[in-house]
């Protein structure tokens, strides 16, 4: 081929190039072209292994032609693609149709309960414990300042293990409460305590607000100078980090062998607001009169720190006790009231967690 | 305890303006806790909770003196009646012997009543029994009822002349003795619990419980004997629950009720049976009272009561409150520093005992809900006891985010469930107590559980559940039982499926793990279907295929694939962050070989025999399996420089002679 006919053929080339680019279809089709035409053995670089044959003004003519080629196809390729793409803009596509995903797992309510409840604490400087759940009589109930045959303990249903008592601890029980943690806690530490001890508890009782096993959350606190003030704060700081800011918590007299004084914990009615009463003017179902009671505590009594090794003159502290299912059952919106439910194992309920 | 209490009786004894919900609310701040006002009989009653330290305040009078001390802190004018009780005029002897012990009975009063006439109740009277849910009878013990509940010290009523003995002896029961209680009902007594006898070994009461019915009066009757008695506390409640005799007496009488009330009771007795029986009093009140309770004296330090409270209590307020209460109260001081020495009232002598009872008085009394609310300052204590509950967390996060659900299960299991976990159902710790049967054994295997739940829920197509708990094994006497937690997943898949979350688990753990195929038996998995997984030199979990057998004693359908972690040794292993590896600066040469393995080779002996040949095989995968052919992609790399093909030549030949070797595996294809 001379120069001319190389010129030539390099016209035609582009023009046969743009014209069958703005034919295209789709965009595998223009990459195909792009290849065709610009790839590295298209048909763009097999003329210009011709530039050898040429003198050396015709070679600087030639690759200013090569050039404008190259960038007349390139313009091109890159005005249809830009139209193909808009085209596919119209594409349909059905948004509803149901997607297929992986499982869902699921945490279990008391996991999740129990998660909360030591970031609420461990946030104000509480250190998470858990203590033996088949216990001594002596932690669950001698050291608390309840010896045997005391009425006390009647109001734990206790179960009893078949195996020989300890010499000095006594009989093996599987623990009713987390208070059986207070003098083992005392026992590890020398104040400062800040305790929270989450665990499984058992008590021998069912009905709709029990099951025989159960979870609570034991909060212990001793220092110097303790005072009511610090148990009020403590709790109200659980309330509202728990249940919402709006809660408020109040204290009753109440009596445990293990504090004196002794408080019963009520914490305000979410449904309707701590006025025992409905928008409608109606008693609200949920709770006694604006409240729900929620926990035992009170200030640990001298004797059951006696009994951990620290000297009630130096130090006072508090305690509180509160059912981990009774805490979580009462989330605003959660409506489940047969704490059962949470044990039986049916799929189908926990899967909605 | 509950216990109803009439708003108009109460008003008999508390002389106040406030309304039935007024006392509701401020008894329930600062004292028993009102829960609910019942309108019965077109009357309002309190449903009270009285906690089982305050049996002062189980009855109208008590919670009168409760509401006197309450109501004015809140600016409610209240004081406690005076009661009215007439004085006994007749000098006449009791002629009745009594032969009082007083180890076991603290005071009696007795007095004889003659000519009443037998009938029912006045209407006001029925009333108000009904609305303490009492059952009316008829006038003579209708009145034992009313007095007990208004004053709060039960009393008893005997048929004077049924007594033929004209003697009443206080004595221990002997072991294997009898009683018929009023209501036709025999107990064989276990010895120990307080009778009376008539002085010929005969029963005629069982004092402080509940009456017998050889003694008590009939519809003849003409003569009564009223009779209060104190039985020591311990006693009573020995014998009442002992003989499960839980009558309204035995509650009240076990919880140290006040002798000095008994005087009170009698002479209110007595006013009513002259008024609603008409009765003659027929004697002086005889009254044996060998040990009456010592007013023991408490010193409460200021200082002391301030720090409870968290601020500074004024001395004035510390002895109107007390005072309110019926304590006595001196103010004095002891090295600078203030003390009260507290009397407290007789009714209160045994829940007031120690500063911090008088404490929890003052602090009721002014109002939890008047003290302000604050968080702790000072150290905060950082030791624990090294338990990973974060690591726990993250794991069940990681199995429910890879579609996982987490199940809790009762750790206490029937027999069935012990059984299936192939430890003997005697190597269990059994409860003495069971609610149920289902209920009456401490697991020491979790994976019984899990079955019965995908027994529980066998609708649904596929379960994958998981749960971290104790097991239990049993200790030697003394020590308590060892509680071991375990994590254990439970899936309705075979054993190759189920070992990819297991996989994932222990990756995302970082633990680096061997499934092996040696040690692999396990309890209830299959023999040849079974790993052990190990990290380290320590074996941290079983995973295998659960029994055909035991699967088909449950009627459960195969597989299922149970893996049981000691989740201490697997949390031990776990790493909290990987160590970095420097990005490798040279390609690596990667490619497929073909092995024809024989039956039953293990896979990843083969993987290992492989990795193991030279430092420069980097990794090992199975790409792909076609029977007996089994490819394997291996990368190749050095550390220091790109490989060729020259390189990796003899490391190839190496690998193929040692599969030979080992394996008797032959290379599909030529070198």
């Amino acid at each position: 081929m001379n120069y001319s006919q190389m010129r030539e053929s390099l016209l035609n080339l582009k023009n046969e190039a743009i014209a069958l680019i703005s034919d295209t279809k789709g965009q595998k089709e223009l990459e195909r072209l792009r290849v065709v035409y610009l790839g590295r053995k298209g048909k763009v670089n097999k003329l210009a292994s011709g530039i050898k044959t040429l003198i050396d003004s015709q070679k600087k003519e030639f690759g200013l032609l090569l050039n404008d080629t190259k960038s007349a196809i390139q313009q091109s390729l890159k005005v249809e693609a830009k139209r193909i793409s808009e085209q596919r803009e119209g594409d349909w596509l059905d948004v509803t149709l149901p997607s297929k995903h992986l499982p869902l797992g699921h945490l279990h309510p008391v996991t999740l309960a129990i998660k909360e409840v030591a970031r609420i604490f461990e946030r104000i400087g509480f250190t998470r414990v858990r203590y033996p759940e088949v216990e001594w009589d002596w932690f669950a109930f001698e050291s608390l300042n309840m010896p045997q045959g005391h009425p006390a303990r009647d109001e734990w249903e206790t179960f009893f293990i078949d195996a020989p008592s300890h010499s000095k601890y006594g009989a093996l029980v599987l623990t009713p409460h987390t208070s059986s943690g207070q003098v083992r806690e005392m026992h590890r530490l020398k104040p400062p305590i800040r305790m929270i001890n989450i665990a499984k508890c058992y008590r021998r009782q069912q009905d709709v607000t029990h099951t025989i096993m159960f979870h609570q959350f034991e909060g212990l606190v001793i220092d110097v100078g303790i005072s009511i003030q610090h148990l009020k704060g403590t709790i109200d700081h659980f309330a509202k980090e728990f249940y919402g800011k709006g809660v408020t918590s109040r204290l009753r007299p109440s009596h445990f062998q293990f504090t004196e004084p002794s408080f019963e914990v009520d914490f305000s009615c979410t449904i309707c607001e701590g006025t025992g009463k409905r928008k409608t003017g109606k008693r609200c179902r949920y709770c006694k009169s604006g409240w729900h009671e929620v926990a035992g505590a009170g200030m640990v009594h001298p004797q059951v720190l006696k009994a951990g090794g620290i000297d009630p003159e130096e130090y006072t502290g508090f305690a509180f006790g509160m059912g981990v299912e009774r805490a979580y059952t009462l989330k605003p919106g959660l409506k489940l009231d047969d704490i059962r439910l949470i044990y039986q194992n049916d799929l189908r309920l926990l899967e909605q967690f | 305890m509950n216990i109803l209490i009439p708003y108009i009786w109460l008003l008999e004894h508390l002389k106040t303006p406030a309304t039935p919900e007024k006392i509701q609310e401020c008894l329930s701040l600062c004292g028993p806790s009102v829960e609910r006002i019942e309108q019965t009989e077109g009357e309002p009653v309190f449903d009270i909770e009285v906690t089982t330290n305050r049996v002062d305040s189980m009855s109208v009078r008590g919670i009168a003196r409760e509401a006197a001390a309450i109501l004015p802190e809140f600016g409610i004018k209240a004081h406690l009646t005076k009661l009215q009780l007439n004085k006994v005029n007749t000098r006449a002897p009791l002629d009745m012997k009594i032969k009082n012990d007083p180890n076991l009975c603290h005071r009696i009063l007795a007095v004889k009543l003659e000519d009443v006439k037998i009938s029912p109740s006045p209407a006001w009277l029925q009333k108000r029994l009904r609305q303490v849910g009492q059952r009316p009878l008829n006038n003579i013990i209708d009145i034992t009822n009313y007095v007990m509940w208004e004053i709060g010290h039960p009393m008893h009523v005997f048929d004077y002349d049924r007594i033929t003995s004209k003697e009443i002896r206080v004595r221990e029961a002997k072991k294997g003795e009898t009683l018929i209680t009023f209501d036709d009902k025999k107990y064989t007594l276990h010895g120990g619990e307080v009778i009376f006898d008539d002085g010929t070994g005969k029963i005629i009461d069982l004092p402080g419980i509940m009456g017998t019915k050889n003694t008590v009066v009939k519809e003849r009757t003409k003569n009564v004997l009223l009779w209060i008695e104190s039985i020591d506390a311990r006693r009573i409640r020995d014998a009442s629950m002992g003989l499960a005799i839980r009558s309204q007496a035995a509650i009240l009488n076990e919880k140290y009720v006040d002798p000095e009330l008994g005087m009170d009771a009698i002479l209110r007795g007595m006013k009513l049976y002259e008024k609603l029986a008409q009765a003659k009093i027929a004697s002086k009140i005889v009254d044996i009272y060998p040990s009456q309770p010592k007013a023991r004296h408490i010193s409460l330090s200021q200082k002391l009561l301030d720090t409870y409270m968290g601020l500074t209590v004024k001395p004035e307020k510390v002895k109107r409150i007390l005072t309110s209460l019926g304590c006595k109260v001196d103010r004095t001081s002891r090295k600078d520093e203030t003390v009260y020495e507290v009397t407290p009232p007789s009714w209160r002598s045994h829940d007031l005992k120690i500063p911090e009872d008088l404490i929890e008085e003052i602090a009721r009394i002014w109002g939890y809900h008047n003290l302000p609310s604050i968080l702790m300052d000072g150290e905060i204590p950082t030791k624990t006891q090294g338990i990973p509950f974060d690591l726990e967390h993250r794991l069940k996060e990681s199995l429910s985010a890879w579609g996982l659900t987490e199940v809790y299960t009762y750790s206490l299991v029937s027999q069935e469930l012990a059984s299936a976990s192939e430890y003997e159902k005697g190597s269990h710790l059994k409860l003495t107590n069971p609610l149920t049967e289902d209920h009456a054994f401490l697991r020491r295997s979790i994976i019984p559980s899990h079955l019965d739940i995908i027994r529980k829920n066998s609708r649904q197509p596929s379960i994958k559940i998981f749960e971290l708990a104790n097991v239990y094994h049993p200790a030697k006497a003394g020590d308590l039982p060892q509680e071991k937690p375990q994590l254990v997943i439970t899936t309705t898949e075979n054993f190759a499926a189920a070992k990819g979350l297991l996989e994932m688990l222990l990756q995302r753990l970082r633990i680096e793990h061997q499934f092996l195929a040696k040690n692999g038996i396990a309890k209830m998995l299959h023999p040849h279907r079974t790993a052990t997984v190990v990290a380290g030199n320590e074996i941290i979990g079983k995973a295998g295929e659960i029994k055909p057998s035991i699967l088909q004693d449950l009627g459960l359908k195969e597989p299922i694939t149970a893996a049981v972690f000691d989740a201490e040794k697997l949390l031990a292993a776990a790493r909290a962050h990987p160590t970095y590896q420097p990005l490798p600066k040279h390609p690596p040469i990667v490619e497929d070989l073909t092995f024809v393995l024989t039956g039953k080779t293990y896979i990843g002996e083969v993987i290992e025999e492989i990795t193991n040949t030279s430092l420069l095989v980097e990794s090992v995968g199975l790409k792909e399996r076609y029977q007996q052919n089994f490819s394997f992609t291996i990368t190749y790399r050095h550390p220091k420089r790109s490989l060729k093909d020259e390189d990796i030549a003899p490391v190839r030949k190496k690998i193929t002679k040692h599969l030979k070797k080992h394996f008797n595996a032959r290379l599909v294809g030529k070198l």
